[in-house]
């Protein structure tokens, strides 16, 4: 980010993170969490938790009425932050709350545009950057409708992080002001939580995302073990586990929530943060 | 309407503030090609030929302007013509973009189409369409819509139809349509989704509303050979489907008053359909537009006696007409409308549907101020078959 827009931010957390990994010879690991659910507390605990068991990134869902994008595993934990009071505003309060004790790990919003257009871009934007915010994923939001919310962004230091699909043109992933971050490369079609593609076929579209854009390529949708996860990770900056690190958890029997959800959480991330680390470099 | 205006190139499918096309960017290339398709369909004579024949002898076009005998109310003023759509083959006047839609696919070398139901007209429309042009369909039906309309549920899968039926939110065609465009997503190298209304991202406002403005346009025809000057032409708004449809061809007519009737639902306090009216601006199934959402961008449940009323948002050309002035708004209640489908059934023997219902009363409640001589006419997008268990329960 430019220090003539973003006098107090030099670097952004998203930027500082692949910067600190490449140093290191490692890829970022990213995971989902719908803010508010089950509770804003047991939410600030989790994401805390997941820093602790070797997140680099976290992608916090701002709970939505009607999450059209999104596959069963999603739709329901909506549902839950819903119910506990969650919405946009609440998750930037939960960002604020959870950047009090971390001031490093970068959070990247993940939602859909109704709430933005219902609080504004510019209010959102203001509110978003004084709550720690670094940047944000729109599902239902194509870069050429995000003109309003890519000024709003930049004038306040964060990111939009564009969606890539392979069979995009070219004038629907050039690079613009208020886009950065990495490239979110989405290899299957189809809503969260479903088929996975084959490696052959990430592969390629990584090597597309490559050569349209200079930043760090992330994978998303579909990456189901830690196996793939190792896969993806020798070809890609970054893997992004979302529904099926929460199917695991709620896969096992016992209490749902609190400590035992946590500890739950913090072994299969162990066990994906293993694999991603053990993968050979591109 | 805004069909013949130029569109900004870099602002696509816009209609003044509202539209757009607010998808996952993996349906960007997908929206792309329909829209080529559609628009090289739209110019070519034969698509435009089959489609007339179609439309002539499937669906069986033109339908009537019947006019509704002065009995409906002792102190009738104006006239009230009744566009009688409710006299398609199947589906109302859902059978006119269902045609088109299911065209275009076959034209694009497509097999299946996917699409979402609330009262079941659509359903039916597109089902029957689908097996008279050899196509496979898939149909997402919310699961309390599916339990008040059981003879719809059969006549969609007597036409061979894939009958899905929806669980989620509040089980009407709100969650229908997102079900049916997560499967559409999944699917769109062998799959249409076919838009039951002029909703959604570009270009399905545009191809729909192309496709149902056959009525505005008999409706024009029909009226000139009766020698009348219609005061007001009045609809009631679901997706909007027939009221984009018979206003396209009055909306440049300033004398001719524009009123979209909204569903007011059962009582204060009750969920109900008025976005126009009361609805924020806001982003739902892919175009910006009126949506009832609450202060943090929850869609709110929309509730009304007429399931096909019950949408949280709008067309975006609608919302752009009404923004602008040239469309006015009116709110009828449940009770409202049942009671001007009884009367009409009991007084003149035709059977509307509950969605018609609601622009019947708010005719007859306009032509009480107006003259003898003038016309007022009443879009009947479907016949009332289906709600029969609902107006007369007691029956």
């Amino acid at each position: 980010m430019a220090a003539s827009i973003c006098p107090y931010r030099s670097i952004s957390r998203v930027d500082a993170m692949f910067d600190r990994l490449r140093a290191a010879g490692r890829r970022a690991f990213a995971t989902y969490a719908v803010a508010s659910d089950p509770s804003f507390e047991e939410s600030l605990a989790e994401l805390h938790g997941f820093v602790a068991a070797g997140i680099d990134l976290i992608e916090l869902g701002y709970p939505f009425s009607d999450p059209i994008l999104d596959g069963a595993t999603i739709q329901k934990a909506n549902r839950r932050g819903m119910a506990a009071g969650g919405n946009l505003a609440r998750t930037l309060d939960l960002v604020a709350a959870f950047r009090e004790t971390d001031g490093a790990t970068p959070i990247v919003l993940m939602g859909y545009a109704n709430p933005l257009a219902v609080m504004g871009y510019e209010a959102f934007a203001a509110r978003a950057a004084a709550s720690g915010v670094d940047g944000i994923i729109v599902a239902d939001m194509p870069l050429r409708e995000a003109g309003a919310l890519l000024a709003a962004l930049a004038m306040h230091g964060m990111v939009m992080i564009p969606l890539f699909a392979m069979t995009l043109e070219e004038k629907d992933v050039a690079p613009r002001p208020g886009v950065g971050g990495f490239l979110y490369c989405i290899p299957v079609v189809g809503p969260t939580g479903g088929p996975s593609a084959t490696i052959e076929t990430i592969g390629t579209a990584v090597a597309c995302c490559r050569r349209s854009t200079t930043l760090p390529v992330m994978v998303g949708f579909g990456i189901k073990t830690p196996e793939a996860a190792a896969a993806v990770a020798a070809i890609a900056d970054g893997v992004i586990v979302a529904s099926a690190l929460i199917d695991l958890v709620d896969a096992e029997a016992g209490p749902a929530a609190g400590v035992q959800r946590l500890s739950r959480y913090s072994r299969h991330i162990w066990a994906f943060r293993q694999a991603i680390d053990l993968a050979p470099a591109s | 309407m805004a069909l013949a205006q130029p569109l900004a190139p870099d602002r696509p499918g816009r209609y003044g503030r509202f539209g757009g096309q607010f998808v996952a960017p993996v349906l960007l290339p997908v929206l792309d090609r329909l829209e080529a398709a559609f628009e090289e369909a739209w110019i070519d004579r034969g698509f435009r030929m089959r489609l007339d024949g179609l439309l002539h002898d499937f669906v069986g076009r033109p339908t009537p302007l019947s006019e509704a005998v002065a009995r409906l109310l002792p102190t009738a003023g104006a006239r009230i013509l009744l566009k009688r759509d409710d006299l398609t083959f199947n589906g109302g006047n859902y059978a006119n973009s269902a045609l088109g839609q299911c065209l275009l696919a076959g034209r694009m070398g497509l097999s299946c189409v996917v699409t979402d139901t609330g009262s079941g007209q659509n359903g039916i429309a597109t089902a029957a369409v689908a097996a008279h042009l050899g196509m496979a369909s898939i149909i997402y039906m919310g699961a309390r819509d599916a339990a008040r309309h059981p003879g719809a549920v059969k006549k969609m899968r007597a036409f061979g139809a894939d009958l899905r039926i929806v669980q989620d939110a509040d089980g009407t065609l709100h969650a229908a349509t997102s079900a049916a465009v997560r499967h559409w997503m999944g699917s769109s190298d062998t799959t249409a989704y076919v838009a039951g209304a002029p909703i959604g991202a570009h270009p399905f406002p545009r191809i729909v509303g192309a496709f149902q403005a056959v009525i505005g346009s008999e409706t024009r025809l029909q009226l000139i050979a009766a020698g009348l000057m219609p005061g007001a032409v009045v609809s009631a708004v679901g997706g909007g489907s027939s009221t984009v449809g018979i206003f396209s061809a009055f909306v440049t007519d300033p004398g001719i008053r524009l009123i979209a009737v909204e569903a007011g639902g059962s009582g204060e306090g009750q969920p109900h359909s008025a976005r126009l009216a009361s609805g924020r601006t806001g982003i739902l199934h892919g175009a910006e537009t009126f949506v009832l959402s609450d202060e943090n961008g929850h869609i709110l449940p929309a509730g009304s006696i007429a399931s096909g009323l019950a949408y949280p948002g709008s067309p975006p050309e609608l919302a752009d007409l009404v923004a602008g002035g040239r469309v006015e708004t009116v709110r009828i209640m449940d009770e409202q409308a049942r009671d001007a489908v009884r009367r009409l059934a009991s007084g003149e023997g035709i059977l509307i549907s509950l969605e018609a219902g609601h622009a019947l009363a708010a005719a007859e409640a306009l032509a009480q101020t107006l003259s003898p001589s003038q016309a007022v006419v009443v879009m009947v997008p479907a016949a009332g078959d289906k709600d029969l268990d609902i107006v007369w329960p007691e029956s």
